[in-house]
């Protein structure tokens, strides 16, 4: 048999496509963050109903502020929700999250004489499994709530944030929180136990969730802003790290009045984190359907 | 239609640059149209929102095909009106352009932009295809080029989005094949081709991908790929009257889901083999093919027929009487084997015997090792099986006549993907009678007998169709479920009429029927889908210009 020219050639062609193909396959891709480490269990894991009377916390409002050290109006934002956390006293409790993905990393990634680097896996996390990459920063949610016309965003900027606070405030929580903690100083051992309350019967979709968070306040590092650099700026309410899993635990029992969840866990605060300056932060908020915050509250740790 | 000529050319000539007299060029067509009255039965569970609210619904494609100086534009205006066709359980109305394509030739090469269908090997890495009487339109809207080396020789290159409804999904499909052809000797040609698929998620997809991944224990996280790859080689070695088609497919590791729904991350690969031998008045035919992990849709967070990009075809006899089509075997893209073998024999010209076999089971039900082959073939390994034998006599110029059986064991809760249902067992005899009163005149009767304890039970159909050539159709038939089956929605007996007219001039056809039709599995050449009960009447016309 003789082997034709358009034979050889046709030959090589399909050697071509198929070195091709393995070249192609063989490249390597950079994919979304899946967080492989295994979560911090519960020590204490308890569920009973109280049949005791039970009085309703007020509702508190979640302000997630996504922040970056090179963002320059990121200031303005954060003077936002210090000027709601006053004109609301203790019902504000505001996480500021420095996220780190290659949109957001050119307004977060720390200036050489950044005392610290305020983006880590944790917030980065909430964010894609919460309320969504922003489509810009300063951005921030108010209790994970949808605003916007036509209510397609769980983050807007921080003009729209009085707004839904004040729409936020005005409703009640089914649940409530209480945390207690422990703290020694030496080993930096902390042990946090938080009680979630059905204060009523709710009757929502799916179950309630508890997420728990670590966040500092009081870091003196650089800021940017238009027209300057502030080297002593003071940063509040930093996303540290987040003690459940990202999603929360779910409180799945049910949710009759009276059913009380106790979840206690014990963490190691790295030595980095100024202790007297954490703060826990409890959250308590809808399934992976539906974000939204029905209750917060925070405690300092000693 | 002058007009709508006339204006595609003023737009065209100016491109041109043609200062001549215009070529009126050739345009051609078709129109095919639908409706549907609903009469409600809950007894059948005829009862979905058309039935409800809407009471009809109506569907069309207008297609035009114009040629001109070496140009060819296709375009296809689409309506749907309350329409059930796209998704049983819905009233879809919308309308607009549903296809559109500009196509050119430039000595070897041909340039294509728009909406195309297309297919690499048998189509398990990729096949872009529209079927109508399922809903499916998996048009590619991007470029397409081919480029022919020689008479033989062919490449073809694409990119794209896979259309959906009137908007297109938002991953991207890319692909490259070559197709070539030898001839060995004087009685030996080979056929031979490979390709390269690629599809590229976009980022709100894989969010909630990784959203969903992120839920799930820390042991069956994994982190997921924007881009899977799917390739394959294939070949068809023909020598005398036999003819031998191997074809390997291979994917690489994504996001599928399992059966529960859950995403796990997994490679994939189809094996198919067919071997036939052919000589006048014999045909035989062996089928393999064995599936693993092979779902490819524009989405792994798609299901069912939702976003398909691929087509993996079935090894099994695909049937047309009411009653043998009764139960399918719906091609299992996690993973199954199966295997037919079919024989067409005519021992003269009076007569012919038609015989085919196939078993479709798990795929880890069937092994090859050093030990030798092993095989399960228990209702829980078995997902589809049938013996098939039809006998078709010709007794004179006048009268012919069919006699046939069919053994069918169907496994309901993978086919259709209901849980715990009972696994089916049937046997239909069937048979067929065509007599010619004159050479324009005829009468048709097809009889069919369905035995089964599970699933609706047992089925007896008969019809009479009397054709008037070449104008007028007529049949009336039923099919009565005499002895309902655990799964019946009811315990009644009930009659599912059909009455059927079709009117043909020319090239156009128009058909009316009042038709009640049992709910079931509605495949085409091994796509499927599962279908509710239908009682009401239906218009259909369909004409070429």
């Amino acid at each position: 048999m003789i082997i034709s020219k358009h034979s050889a050639i046709s030959f090589f062609s399909l050697l071509l496509v198929f070195v091709f193909s393995i070249t192609i396959i063989s490249c390597e891709e950079e994919g979304p963050f899946i967080d492989m480490t295994p979560p911090n269990t519960s020590l204490a894991d308890s569920s009973y109903i109280d049949s005791g009377n039970v009085t309703a916390q007020q509702r508190n409002i979640l302000i997630e502020d996504f922040s970056g050290v090179k963002c320059p109006n990121c200031p303005f934002a954060q003077q936002k929700a210090e000027a709601i956390e006053t004109a609301n006293p203790g019902r504000i409790v505001t996480v500021v999250i420095h996220p780190s993905t290659p949109s957001f990393d050119p307004l977060t990634k720390p200036f050489p004489i950044s005392t610290r680097d305020f983006r880590n896996k944790f917030g980065t996390l909430m964010m894609e499994s919460s309320v969504g990459p922003p489509a810009n920063l300063p951005s921030g949610s108010v209790n994970r709530i949808k605003y916007g016309s036509p209510l397609n965003s769980r983050t807007y900027g921080h003009d729209y944030w009085e707004s839904v606070v004040n729409t936020e405030k005005a409703k009640s929580t089914p649940l409530n929180l209480d945390i207690t903690n422990t703290f020694d100083a030496g080993t930096r051992e902390l042990l946090v136990t938080v009680k979630a309350q059905y204060n009523t019967t709710a009757t929502d979709p799916g179950f309630h969730h508890l997420t728990l968070l670590l966040i500092e306040s009081d870091i003196i590092s650089i800021q940017d802003y238009p027209t300057h650099h502030d080297t002593f700026y003071v940063h509040k309410h930093v996303l540290d790290s987040v003690i459940t899993p990202i999603g929360g635990v779910p409180l799945n029992k049910d949710k009759v009045k009276g059913r009380t969840y106790v979840k206690q866990y014990k963490i190691t605060v790295p030595e980095k984190f100024v202790a007297a300056n954490c703060e826990i932060v409890a959250i308590a908020h809808k399934d992976a359907a539906n974000v939204e915050v029905v209750h917060v509250t925070k405690k300092h740790l000693f | 239609m002058r007009k709508v000529l006339l204006i595609i050319c003023f737009f065209i000539k100016p491109l041109l640059g043609i200062s001549q007299t215009i070529s009126p060029g050739q345009l051609s067509g078709n129109f095919i149209a639908n409706a549907a009255g609903y009469i409600r039965d809950d007894r059948i569970g005829a009862n979905t929102t058309q039935y409800k609210k809407e009471l009809s619904s109506a569907e069309g494609w207008l297609f035009l095909n114009y040629n001109n100086y070496g140009f060819n534009v296709m375009f296809r205006y689409d309506f749907f009106n309350n329409s059930p066709l796209l998704n049983p359980q819905e009233a879809y109305s919308n309308q607009g352009v549903g296809f559109w394509q500009i196509s050119k030739d430039i000595e070897k090469l041909n340039i294509t932009v728009g909406s195309f269908y297309d297919q690499f090997g048998s189509g398990a890495v990729f096949r872009s295809f529209e079927d109508r009487a399922l809903g499916i339109d998996y048009a590619i809207e991007g470029a397409r080029l081919k480029y022919n080396f020689t008479e033989n020789f062919r490449l073809k290159a694409f990119t794209g989005k896979e259309k959906f409804r009137f908007g297109r999904r938002d991953p991207i499909i890319k692909g490259i094949n070559l197709e070539n052809s030898f001839q060995l000797s004087s009685k030996a040609k080979l056929a031979a081709g490979a390709s390269l698929v690629n599809r590229t998620i976009d980022e709100e997809s894989m969010r909630t991908i990784a959203d969903n991944i992120r839920a799930y224990d820390v042991a069956d996280r994994f982190v997921p790929k924007f881009n899977v790859f799917l390739y394959n080689a294939y070949a068809t070695l023909r020598f005398k009257k036999i003819a031998w088609t191997v074809e390997y497919n291979r994917k690489t590791r994504e996001a599928i889901q399992d059966r529960s729904g859950k995403l796990v991350n997994r490679d994939g690969q189809v094996y198919f083999t067919s071997l036939s031998y052919s000589k006048k008045g014999l045909g035989i035919n062996f089928q393999f093919k064995r599936i693993d992990s092979f779902p490819f849709r524009t989405s792994p967070l798609e299901n069912l027929l939702n976003g398909q990009l691929n087509y993996l075809p079935s090894v099994t006899r695909q049937n047309v009487y009411r009653l043998l089509a009764r139960f399918n075997a719906v091609v299992q893209d996690l993973g199954e084997n199966a295997i037919q073998g079919d024989i067409l024999w005519s021992p003269n010209k009076k007569m012919t015997i038609n015989l085919n076999v196939s078993y479709v089971n798990r795929l880890d039900a069937f092994t090859i090792n050093k030990s030798g082959i092993s095989y399960k073939l228990d209702t829980k390994n078995l997902y589809f099986n049938e013996y098939y034998l039809d006998v078709n006599y010709k007794f004179s110029k006048k009268f012919k006549a069919m006699l046939g059986v069919q053994l069918i064991n169907y496994n309901k809760e993978i086919n259709e993907g209901k849980p715990q249902a009972h696994f089916v067992h049937a046997f239909t005899p069937f048979g067929e009678a065509t007599y010619k009163i004159s050479p324009t005149k005829s009468f048709r009767l097809e009889v069919q007998h369905l035995g089964s304890k599970q699933d609706f039970g047992s089925f007896f159909n008969a019809l009479l169709e009397y054709n008037i050539a070449p104008r007028w159709s007529f049949s009336a038939g039923d099919m009565f479920n005499y002895k309902p089956g655990v799964d019946n929605p009811t315990n009644e007996v009930i009659h599912y009429y059909t009455f059927f007219t079709a009117f043909t001039q020319k090239t156009s056809r128009f058909t009316l029927a009042y038709v009640k039709q049992v709910a079931g599995v509605n495949c085409t050449g091994g796509v499927c889908r599962i279908e509710p009960a239908f009682n009401g009447v239906k218009f259909t016309l369909s004409t070429n210009f």
